[in-house]
């Protein structure tokens, strides 16, 4: 048996010696977006980071845990070999039945003991190439854990391990793969499931300016944006070259350009020798003279006019586009606004309520123990207003009595749903009220938490089951606010999508974007800005106006996005920005806002009725600011700024020095981690740096003077004054009633 | 008053609210002791407002917390929507009591104008006396006693009304119907005749009551119409109280006094109340009226009412839209600028409808005439009403609302304690705070104002017996305004042996819905410590509730009753001689138009000498008068007194007379029987009073039920 026992140990230490050379050699081998040439083809390294969204290790708590990755794999590329690099730690107390499970596809591929004594294990999983698809493949890492061979407590602490994610993530070698040059497959030519934290895709159009040429230029830039889904896009504006060869040249990297313009333009670029000769406007796609891996979209047509048609067509994503490398367009009808607008009615301008769904949120599930809390960023434009949120929701049977959902606003409960029918249910309106005071002005987080709780906790050999704990929280739980002041200028972070965009009219009809002037960098950063746009509004904005800022302001709109340099800009949006740039800078810092605010004696309908009404109106919120005013050293420098323009509060204008440096800027800005930094009234950044510096009220504390229910506590506080009070108030009323009485009974003779 | 109803919203501790209570309702036991002492109207006008502005101050405070602090939002849609039916009904309620208030605020007790000596100077009035299928036995009296009304003879002209013996009814296909139509008719032509009186019918029974007033007009020309139901035995006095004030007021369109009556209800009937208990419509004839008075709002309630011709005229007739004619016409008169006036002195003797169903369809018509007119004549619209008339129409309208409110609050503790509907979000200490105060306050206010006239929670009970048909007649209304047809109420019922009536079913089920929610509710107590306290509040009130449905289930077992005529108590030494005893003194107890009781002491008469059948004289001292009898029947008392009672033998039309003035002459005699029926109680045996109904008659109404169920165990 000690012959044994030592055998064991020996190879126990042999094991653990490897495992930890193992993480060694890893830990040199550093994750990189980056993409090497390799033999074969190109190497690609995703960190599991940027498919999480961020590199907060994962935590797989209990008897049963997994974690799901999505694996994406473009159609253009052929892959050779992937690698699954795994970094993690396992609880020490683990016993030998533990393992880690690594399926894909719903394939187990591998499996690992997860009884590493405490120490950090580290894994490196071969994918078999054959199960891997184009698209989004499946990669689920299960963590099957236990500490003990008799009754285990199934959610015991002692029951985890960790993945880190900063130290994890796949390394795949892979080549170019053509595709079929089919208008069909044009999907795959500005593919999503993309291993690059940005794609860039150049468009070539002629250097005139004509309005629908322009507006066409939006509409390819939305097409672009909404096949590449939400991954971060560049477009990059270029003159139509005389020749092919510098076309070739100029696209760079890129695998895909865009050329637009009128047929005979296109004439020396594109191979029209299949495209039928009577054919009118029309959409072709082909390979590129000696690279196959390189592609040219062409929309064409007579002229401007109907090459916006065919922009239209380009920029909806669904269109079923034949098996052809080329489609001639005989007519687009869009919906007639009339039609549009008695379809698409958002109720937020005289309820103030809208869905969740507006947020972008889609109903989703959450289950488990550990189920994770859905948490929405809510903007709110006023302070003091209370909010609504009627929630609709069911709940799975099966749950214990004390489950609930809670509802939290920047993290204060503020109502517990019960979950607590065992048969199961579901809520269509559970209102919770936020009251006034909690929500602040600016951002607002807004939380789901389930606690979902299994009817035994599994001890002492009970039944344990926790598969059917389960929420769902719809979309069209709807969020309504009342009453409050606004405030009178947007936030910038509205650009992120996190709050609601509140675009009324249809298909963007209220959405505009005015360029500067028309040269390619101004377009190619008002193009990049567009797509970002489009990609966050999750819609289409076909009726958006996108053109040169000379043009007359439609009175319909109420978003205006400005993009061009400072000189390029008219005078009053100027004005509005800063006169002086880029000599000198002058910023208005907040320091503090503050109100003060208006005590509710209780009577709260009565208070709601007089806002609803406009008979009580909430006084306005005092913003108090430094003004900071930096001179030189600041050419660099690209700005957003949220500003308001005759009386407009939507007004976000794009400028920098010159169009390159905000083209570059741009650029810049639309990837993951510079767009979600967006906040504040003012942002600037610098081309290529990673830090972007915002300016807003979400950075100024807000400070609310005033004693609600003031008098209540004064009464509560001085009890026998107040109804010494009371009883002269009383003293006054009968006195002054039985006058009138007495009055009332000599004139009508009642003696 | 913004500034009371300001404070009274204001958000404050419990300790401080139940501070406030605490002292306010000790003012206000404070006022009501000494509004039992003191006998100046000036310091009573201050107690009345002291009174009424520490409940309106607590009522404000408790609907205040009810909207903004305990309503169940947050329990689901069901929870909702029931607290929000509770809030409407208790709110309904609490308005319904400002509304009181304000009527009462500074009633106008209103005194007879003299006539002048001069009689020729006094105006001619017509005695409408409508009648429609009633027993000739019961307008008999009222014939006699309106043709002997102290009036001038050649300026009173007696008429009746009848709306039986019009020719629609004479030549109905039923020959039967028809023949006892027509005898009907020749009954009372041949009483017209005998007493002086004028017999008038029409052609068809066009729009009820009005129709047939309406008909008469052109057949009279009185300057003044005396209305009269056919049951309502006037004093003599009635047109020398009333008549003066017409001379003093040329704009005053109706004097309105008092429906007296001198039955019982089917409430104090078949709870033995009658007796003791001040009569029902007291509360509305004896408060009520003379504050609405005051408001210059009286209106006419379609009998013991003298109206001026000229508007009668100028309107056209009595207004016929709405089956409560009475009240559509003053308001249509109040539209042409003319007033009303009350005068508070009963000076009719009427009959009050015999059983429940009788009962019902009397409320039920007056509930959906009322609600009528507001939907029809919305007082808000009329021309030249003043705010407070509008006002107080509206109110006539809303009061009908009590039997809704009245079944959600009978229907509030099964739905809290059977189904677990949260109704009211509050803890123990916020009801007693906030309701506690409030219903206590209610209950003085209550007392003071009607404890006179009425005694504690009979209103509940009376409004627990209408409610389920009243809300039924309301409902007609709004599914269709002009839907109602006038109902006349029956009187004068012969009930020949006990029963139950037909209109008790819906009563049973709320009857087991709250017995239910009690046992249910003392479980719930036991199990559930955390909610103790609002189980054991809403356990109070539905066992309150269950007494109400026993008492109201008490007041559905119809009792035996074979008199029919109006009788009242006339205490008098009489003097009886018969064929075996001569001279024998006694007292009489009671009289009607047709007989009297008596006692006789049993020291004075043996057994023998007294036999049912028997002729007898009988003498009443002080009236001077004598009759000759008949003894109907007799039995032995407790206290050695023989009770005899006589049937009057008349000779010719003078006797008939005599005994009609005899019983009915004076409007004193009836004040001083009401005064012996104004005796209040407190509110501790205002309960014990509605748990012995409870026990007592509720009980046997459920015994006999039971015994109806099972017919072999009755036989």
């Amino acid at each position: 048996m000690k012959r044994w026992g030592l055998i064991c140990l020996l190879l126990l230490a042999l094991q653990g010696n490897a495992l930890a050379a193992n993480a060694v050699a890893l830990e040199e081998m550093a994750i990189s977006e980056q993409a090497l040439e390799t033999q074969t083809g190109q190497r690609f390294e995703l960190p599991l980071s940027q498919l999480l969204g961020d590199s907060r290790p994962r935590h797989l708590s209990g008897v049963n845990a997994s974690l799901d990755l999505s694996l994406p794999l473009p159609a253009l590329k052929q892959t050779s070999e992937v690698t699954l690099v795994l970094n993690g730690t396992a609880s020490e107390v683990l016993n030998e039945h533990s393992q880690l499970l690594i399926s894909l596809n719903d394939r187990v591929i591998e499996q690992y003991p997860l009884n590493v004594a405490g120490e950090t294990f580290s894994h490196q999983v071969k994918l078999p190439v054959r199960l891997l698809k184009p698209g989004y493949n499946s990669i689920k890492l299960r963590a099957i854990q236990h500490y003990s061979e008799q009754c285990e407590y199934p959610l015991a602490p002692q029951l985890w391990s960790q993945i880190n994610v900063a130290d994890s993530g796949f390394i795949i070698d892979a080549s170019q793969k053509p595709v079929p040059v089919l208008l069909s497959e044009l999907n795959h030519l500005f593919d999503r499931a993309s291993w690059r934290q940005q794609e860039s895709v150049t468009v070539f159009s002629a250097e005139r300016t004509s309005a629908p040429l322009l507006a066409s230029l939006g509409l390819v830039a939305q097409g672009v944006a909404h096949r590449y889904d939400f991954v971060p896009v560049t477009l990059l504006h270029q003159t139509l070259p005389a020749d092919v060869a510098t076309l070739q040249r100029e696209m760079g990297s890129s695998q895909v350009a865009v050329i637009i313009g009128q047929k005979k333009e296109l004439s020396g670029l594109v191979d029209f020798s299949e495209y039928p000769g009577n054919g009118g406007p029309g959409i072709l796609v082909q390979q590129l003279p000696g690279d196959e891996n390189q592609y040219l979209l062409a929309l064409f047509a007579e002229d401007d006019k109907a090459l916006k048609d065919v922009a239209y067509a380009f920029a909806i994503p669904s269109v079923p586009w034949p098996e052809r490398h080329w489609a001639s367009i005989g007519k687009l009808t869009l919906p007639d606004r009339a039609q549009l607008e008695q379809r698409f009615s958002i109720p937020t301008q005289t309820s103030g309520a809208f869905p969740l769904r507006a947020l972008g949120y889609q109903s989703r599930t959450l289950t488990g123990v550990d189920a994770d809390s859905i948490k929405l960023n809510i903007w709110n434009n006023t302070w003091q207003g209370r909010m609504q949120v009627r929630v609709h929701m069911a709940y799975a049977s099966g749950m214990a009595r004390q489950s609930s959902l809670n509802i939290l606003t920047n993290g204060v409960l503020n109502g517990s749903i019960p979950m607590s029918d065992p048969r199961g249910g579901a809520y269509e309106n559970y209102a919770v009220t936020i009251p006034a005071g909690v929500m602040r002005p600016g951002w607002n987080q807004l939380e789901f938490q389930p606690v979902m709780v299994p009817q035994s906790n599994g001890g002492e050999c009970q039944p344990f089951f926790t598969g059917n704990l389960a929420t769902t929280i719809y979309a069209d739980t709807t969020v309504q606010k009342f009453g409050g002041d606004e405030l009178h200028k947007k936030d910038l972070s509205m650009l992120t999508g996190q709050g609601y965009l509140f675009t009324h009219l249809p298909l963007g009809k209220d959405v505009a974007f005015y360029l500067g002037q028309s040269d390619s960098a101004t377009l190619s950063a008002a193009m990049t800005l567009t797509a970002k746009l489009s990609q966050i509004y999750k819609r289409p904005l076909l009726n958006a106006y996108f053109g040169l800022a000379r043009e007359k302001l439609n009175p319909e709109v109420v978003q205006h996005y400005w993009i061009g340099a400072l000189n390029e800009l008219p005078e009053d949006v100027k004005a509005a920005v800063n006169r002086d740039l880029p000599d000198s800078v002058e910023l208005k810092v907040p320091l503090i806002q503050s109100a003060s605010i208006r005590v509710h004696e209780g009577a709260e309908w009565l208070n709601t009725l007089m806002e609803k009404t406009g008979l009580r109106k909430t006084p306005p919120t005092n913003l108090t600011e430094a003004t900071i005013e930096f001179e030189n050293g600041l050419n660099d420098t690209v700005y957003a700024i949220s500003t308001q323009l005759d009386d407009s509060p939507d007004h976000i204008v794009f400028t920098a020095t010159d169009a390159d440096h905000l083209q570059a800027g741009m650029n810049t800005l639309v990837d993951y981690s510079h767009w979600g930094q967006l906040q504040g009234l003012v942002a600037f950044w610098q081309p290529d740096d990673d830090k972007l510096t915002s300016i807003g009220l979400a950075d100024a504390p807000f400070s609310a003077f005033g004693l609600r229910g003031g008098l209540g506590l004064w009464v509560s506080q001085y009890p026998w004054r107040a109804l010494v009070l009371l009883l002269i108030f009383l003293g006054g009323v009968i006195w002054l009633t039985r006058r009138l009485l007495l009055q009332y009974r000599r004139r009508h003779n009642q003696y | 008053m913004l500034t009371l109803i300001s404070f009274s919203f204001i958000s404050i501790s419990y300790q401080s609210q139940m501070l406030q209570s605490a002292v306010l309702l000790g003012l206000l036991v404070l006022c009501y002791m000494l509004s039992k002492r003191i006998k100046s109207s000036r310091q009573q006008q201050w107690l009345r407002l002291g009174i009424i502005f520490i409940v309106t101050f607590l009522t404000f405070r408790y609907l205040n917390w009810r909207a903004n602090d305990s309503l169940p939002m947050q329990f689901g849609l069901v929870s909702m929507v029931c607290g929000l039916l509770l809030l409407m009904a208790e709110a309904y309620g609490l308005i319904n009591m400002l509304f009181g208030f304000f009527i009462n605020a500074q009633p106008f007790h209103r005194r007879p104008e003299p006539l002048p000596a001069d009689q020729s100077l006094w105006p001619d009035v017509d005695v409408y006396i409508p009648t429609y299928n009633e027993d000739p036995v019961i307008i008999r009296p009222t014939v006699i006693a309106a043709t002997q009304l102290d009036y001038p003879s050649d300026k009173l002209h007696v008429y009746i009304l009848d709306d039986g013996g019009t020719s629609q009814k004479c030549q109905d296909p039923d020959p039967v119907k028809a023949a006892a139509a027509k005898s009907r008719a020749q009954e009372l032509k041949a009483l017209a005749e005998q007493f002086g009186a004028t017999y008038l019918t029409r052609e068809k029974n066009l729009h009820a009551k009005s129709g047939n007033i309406n008909s008469a007009l052109s057949h009279t020309s009185g300057d003044l119409l005396l209305i009269l139901d056919c049951d309502h035995i006037p004093t003599e006095d009635f047109l020398l109280n009333t008549v003066g004030l017409f001379l003093a007021d040329s704009k005053l369109f109706v004097v309105q006094t008092p429906h007296n009556f001198v039955s019982p209800d089917p409430l104090e009937r078949n709870l033995d109340t009658f007796s003791t208990s001040p009569a029902e419509n007291e509360l509305f004839y004896d408060v009520m009226q003379p504050g609405l008075d005051a408001w210059g709002c009286s209106f006419f309630c379609g009998s013991a009412a003298i109206l001026r011709r000229s508007v009668i005229d100028e309107l056209g007739g009595l207004s016929g839209r709405t089956i409560t004619e009475d009240a559509e016409t003053t308001i249509d008169a109040m539209s042409l600028g003319y007033s009303t006036a009350y005068l508070n002195r009963p000076m009719v003797s009427g009959l009050q409808p015999e059983t429940y169903s009788g009962f019902v369809v009397q409320r039920v018509r007056w509930g959906q005439g009322m609600l009528q007119i507001f939907l029809l004549k919305n007082p808000w619209l009329q021309p030249k009403l003043k705010f407070t008339q509008r006002l107080l129409y509206t109110n006539f309208a809303f009061y009908w609302g009590f039997a809704s409110s009245r079944l959600v609050l009978l229907l509030a503790p099964p739905a809290f304690l059977l189904a677990y509907i949260n109704l009211c979000d509050a803890t123990a200490l916020e009801l007693i705070s906030y309701a506690g105060p409030v219903f206590i306050a209610s209950m003085i206010a209550t007392q003071y104002f009607y404890g006179r006239v009425r005694w504690p929670f009979m209103s509940q009970l009376y409004e627990v017996i209408q409610s389920v048909y009243v809300s039924k007649g309301l409902y007609e209304v709004f599914r269709n305004p002009h839907a109602p047809t006038f109902k006349v109420t029956p009187k004068g019922e012969r009930l020949g042996s006990d029963f139950i009536s037909a209109l008790a079913k819906p009563f049973y089920l709320l009857l087991l819905m709250n017995a239910a929610a009690v046992v249910w509710g003392i479980h719930r107590y036991i199990e559930e410590p955390f909610g103790q306290g609002a189980v054991a509040f809403v356990l109070f009130w539905a066992v309150l509730d269950l007494a109400l449905l026993l008492g109201a289930l008490g007041v559905m077992l119809e009792r035996r009753q074979l008199r029919q005529e109006p009788r009242v108590p006339h205490h008098e030494t009489v003097s009886v001689s018969g064929p075996q005893f001569e001279n024998v003194a006694g007292s009489s107890i009671d009289v009607s138009a047709h007989g009297t009781a008596i006692l006789i002491k049993q020291s004075q008469l043996a057994a023998t000498q007294i036999n049912s059948g028997d002729t007898v004289r009988i003498r009443f001292h002080e009236a001077a008068r004598e009759f000759d009898a008949i003894i109907e029947n007799s039995h032995s008392r407790s206290d050695g007194q023989w009770q005899l009672g006589l049937s009057y033998q008349f000779h010719d039309t003078a006797d008939e007379r005599a005994a009609v003035h005899l019983a009915f002459h004076s409007s004193d005699a009836l004040i001083a029987l009401n005064r012996t029926r104004h005796q209040g109680r407190s509110i501790i045996a205002g309960i014990a009073i509605i748990f012995s109904f409870a026990w007592n008659r509720g009980l046997m109404h459920i015994r006999q039920w039971l015994k109806m169920l099972n017919p072999e165990k009755q036989s």
